[in-house]
């Protein structure tokens, strides 16, 4: 072997890939000239969807191409509609293509979602599949999350599946906001509250109460368990409504566990923060002195948000006033 | 192969253990010419990896192989090798099953079967077993890849990772005697949170220790009053007390009653970051050495290998072979082939078997058939201990209170098969006595990963070759271009 092996520098790897951008960009042009005139002239045809999906597949983000399809579709359906489940398969594959090249292009969701409701015959296995696929890469992919409720609506999928698969989604990793909202959506839906106060059926509550606590101990930084926590325990479905004291001793509970935490992590302003609002909602009045404190400290640990902590704090001085005093 | 052997060249590395391959293959990068020799007929000296028939061979040889002297060509200076030094030893073997199959279906080994739910599961036999050999990986020193150790940079930079499968490790374990059973060692955020036998405040205290000591190297001024004490200390001081210290000592930390502080947090730092696999596996030709040749001056010159007289300016052996050496201590091993799984679900699955009586611990290393380890349907497992009398004897209470090796099948335990018990020897090279061209390098010792037998090389590396850098990183192929070839192309499109 007499030839030496050398390895290319940058200027020549910079020449290489300019041609290669300037190859690309005239098959480009030529496509887009031939869609247009082909649409002009009323051609909505296999030719048509052929081309589109060569640029789509390079470039999934051109709305109009997808549009271009979307009437092409709606052609076919009107007119031959037995054909119709054949254009919508290839429309699937294409979209799953293009999602896999951008993940988080709206179109191709979009579309996918678009496309189903024209076939009659979905394998809606097949789409689970995908999303759970997409959401195992992206855990936090939001056009993901909705086309996941589009299928499951579609689908008449029951949703204790889907509560289950948030529960294995927190399993993994319980630092996903989605994860804890897409809960969040189902269950008061699959175990409602019976009496008309609280957000969940009572034996649920405590079991979300508990698993939130784990996250929460386990993480005292993970914004999302907080939120969780808070949507478990503030969200009311009337205002004020401490007459009911079965939740009340739920509150007292939590506020237990939150002075555990605090001990452990007295600087830690979620935990301060939890603290505060808990107090709030058992008994305004009568801890406002001891919440003021926590507002203070919070001011303290927590600076760059101290104007929260002072409109919270003038909250609370309101709330004093406003409340009557309970016999 | 290897007639024609340079010589004079640059390094002679006889043996194929790991650190001798290590640093030949990074010295190959960096041009220099390299001659790896070694008498065996596989590569891998006491790294090896095995199918079922060739472990036996080799075994079995060893204890039948004798040296052929040649002494012709030794001068009294020259350092005599000796060949039949027995770095794996001890080796004993044991079946548990039957020769022959069991030709009729009894009604009752069916219903048997069945009540326990599962499906019909193949009965192995000893023939059936060994006609399936090549499906058999048995390794002598299966070890670990922490995903931030320094086998990995190794593995990255050179580009050998290419031409590599990895496993994650699914689950660490330790085994509590006095329940009999195996708990799950939680070491990630996931295992902590989701672990149902530790408390809440547990929960936070461990995970806080565990972030202190991944976080180390960032925050120094955190941990200046344990630096120089020893890991207990730290502990104590952050309040982890019964199960979760367990955990962290006999699991993650890997340390006993006086491991010192950084050794216990380094280990830490490698477990935390969780996804391990099992690797093995060397290169090599096929040569008998004989003697290192010194010269006047006391460096060592080259090596008569076959009778015929080989220079270089460095030597390294490996350290079974170091005339030099002695025998410091053991590893006690046992290799068994199960018919299920010690945990549920697990892929590779370690776990600790903690001593009570200030003994070593036990380690346990289980791979499924995922890993090419063996048929599917079996398991393999290692056990790995210090040497205290023979592998038999040190691995006789573990294995009797994990599996079940008699002739009632116990519903809970796994079976055992097959078994081999063997010891490898653990060797000291003394300081100086060697001429300082020629390199000791030492076998596989008792610890999990390669990371210390990294750092071996890269240093009998930065010896012989200071400044020169140790596995660079490898081009792109894309970007390395033969000449006179496309180079005029690129240059004549306008």
């Amino acid at each position: 072997m007499h030839g030496r092996l050398k390895v290319r520098t940058t200027a020549e790897q910079q020449e290489i890939k300019a041609k290669e951008r300037a190859k690309k960009l005239a098959v480009y042009k030529v496509a887009m000239d031939r869609i247009f005139s082909k649409r002009k002239s009323g051609e909505l045809d296999d030719e048509i969807l052929k081309i589109t999906g060569q640029v789509l597949t390079e470039n999934p983000d051109i709305s109009t191409l997808w549009n271009i399809r979307k009437e092409t579709i709606v052609k076919i359906k009107n007119t031959t509609p037995d054909l119709v489940d054949n254009y919508v398969s290839k429309e699937l594959t294409l979209t799953e293509q293009c999602i896999r090249v951008n993940p988080k292009s709206y179109n191709s969701w979009f579309h996918r979602s678009w496309v189903l409701d024209k076939g009659s015959n979905i394998d809606f296995q097949a789409e689970f599949l995908l999303c759970d696929k997409c959401l195992e890469l992206d855990e936090r992919n939001f056009h993901c999350w909705d086309y996941r409720r589009i299928i499951v609506q579609m689908s008449k999928t029951p949703l204790e599946n889907e509560l289950q698969f948030s529960t294995n989604k927190i399993t993994k990793n319980f630092s996903n906001y989605s994860s804890w909202h897409y809960r969040s959506e189902l269950l008061p839906r699959i175990y409602p509250s019976s009496s008309g106060d609280t957000l969940l059926d009572d034996q649920k509550l405590a079991e979300e109460c508990n698993l939130i606590q784990n996250a929460i101990f386990t993480d005292p930084n993970d914004q999302s368990a907080w939120f969780y926590q808070r949507w478990l325990l503030f969200t009311k479905k009337e205002t004020n409504s401490t007459e009911n004291s079965g939740f009340l001793s739920v509150l007292n509970d939590e506020l237990e566990s939150c002075q555990q935490l605090r001990d452990l992590e007295p600087n830690n302003k979620w935990v301060i923060l939890q603290v505060c609002e808990l107090l709030r909602r058992i008994d305004s009045l009568g801890n406002k002195k001891e919440i003021l404190q926590l507002v203070s400290q919070l001011t303290k640990v927590d600076p760059l948000r101290r104007g929260y902590y002072a409109y919270l704090g003038s909250k609370i001085e309101e709330e004093k006033q406003k409340k009557t005093i309970p016999e | 192969m290897g007639e024609d052997i340079p010589s004079p060249c640059d390094l002679i590395v006889v043996g194929t253990g790991l650190v001798e391959s290590i640093v030949a293959s990074a010295a190959s990068r960096i041009g220099k010419q390299v001659v790896h020799l070694d008498h065996r007929d596989f590569y891998g000296s006491s790294w090896a990896t095995f199918s079922f028939n060739s472990l036996k061979n080799t075994l079995g040889l060893i204890d039948e192989f004798k040296e052929h002297t040649t002494q012709s060509q030794k001068e009294a200076s020259d350092l005599n090798i000796s060949l039949n030094s027995k770095a794996v030893c001890n080796a004993i073997e044991k079946w548990f099953i039957l020769d022959e199959c069991k030709t009729e279906n009894d009604d009752s080994h069916q219903e048997c079967e069945a009540s326990r739910g599962k499906t019909s599961r193949i009965t192995w036999t000893k023939s059936e077993l060994l006609k399936n050999s090549r499906k058999f990986n048995f390794d002598l020193s299966p070890k670990l890849l922490y995903s931030r150790g320094e086998m990995v940079e190794v593995l990255i930079n050179s580009g050998i990772c290419r031409y590599a499968e990895f496993k994650n490790v699914s689950g660490i374990y330790t085994f509590d005697a006095s329940e009999g059973c195996l708990l799950p060692v939680p070491c990630s955020r996931a295992d902590v949170f989701n672990s149902k036998d530790i408390s809440m405040v547990e929960k936070r205290l461990l995970m806080k220790v565990l972030a202190m000591c991944v976080d180390y190297e960032n925050k120094p001024e955190e941990f200046k009053e344990y630096e120089s004490g020893n890991f207990d200390n730290f502990l104590n001081a952050h309040k982890i007390q019964g199960k979760i210290r367990k955990y962290l000592v006999d699991s993650v930390a890997m340390a006993n009653d006086s491991t010192n502080f950084q050794d216990a947090v380094k280990n830490v730092q490698k477990i935390c970051a969780k996804c391990s696999a099992v690797f093995g596996g060397v290169y090599c030709l096929k040569r008998n050495t004989e003697n290192i040749i010194i010269g006047s001056d006391g460096q060592a010159i080259g090596i008569v290998s076959d009778n015929q007289k080989l220079m270089a300016r460095f030597i390294l052996i490996e350290d079974c072979l170091n005339p030099l050496a002695i025998i410091k201590s053991g590893i006690s091993r046992a290799i068994l082939i199960t018919d299920r799984s010690i945990t549920n679900n697990d892929q590779v699955a370690i776990i600790t078997v903690p001593s009570a009586n200030g003994k070593d611990p036990v380690r346990i290393l289980e791979l499924s058939a995922s890993t090419m380890a063996c048929p599917p349907g079996l398991y393999v497992v290692h056990l790995i201990t210090r040497q205290v009398t023979t592998a038999v004897e040190d691995l006789r209470e573990v294995i009797d209170a994990v599996f079940c090796s008699g002739e009632k099948e116990a519903l809970d335990k796994p079976n055992i098969i097959w078994s081999l018990h063997f010891n490898i020897n653990e060797y000291d090279s003394p300081e100086g006595k060697l001429p300082s061209n020629v390199y000791s390098c030492p076998g596989p010792d008792l610890f999990l990963d390669f990371d210390d037998h990294v750092i071996k090389a890269r240093n009998i590396f930065q010896s012989m070759y200071p400044g020169e850098d140790f596995l660079p990183k490898v081009p792109d192929p894309e970007d390395v271009v033969l000449e006179d070839s496309s180079e005029d192309i690129v240059q004549e499109n306008p």
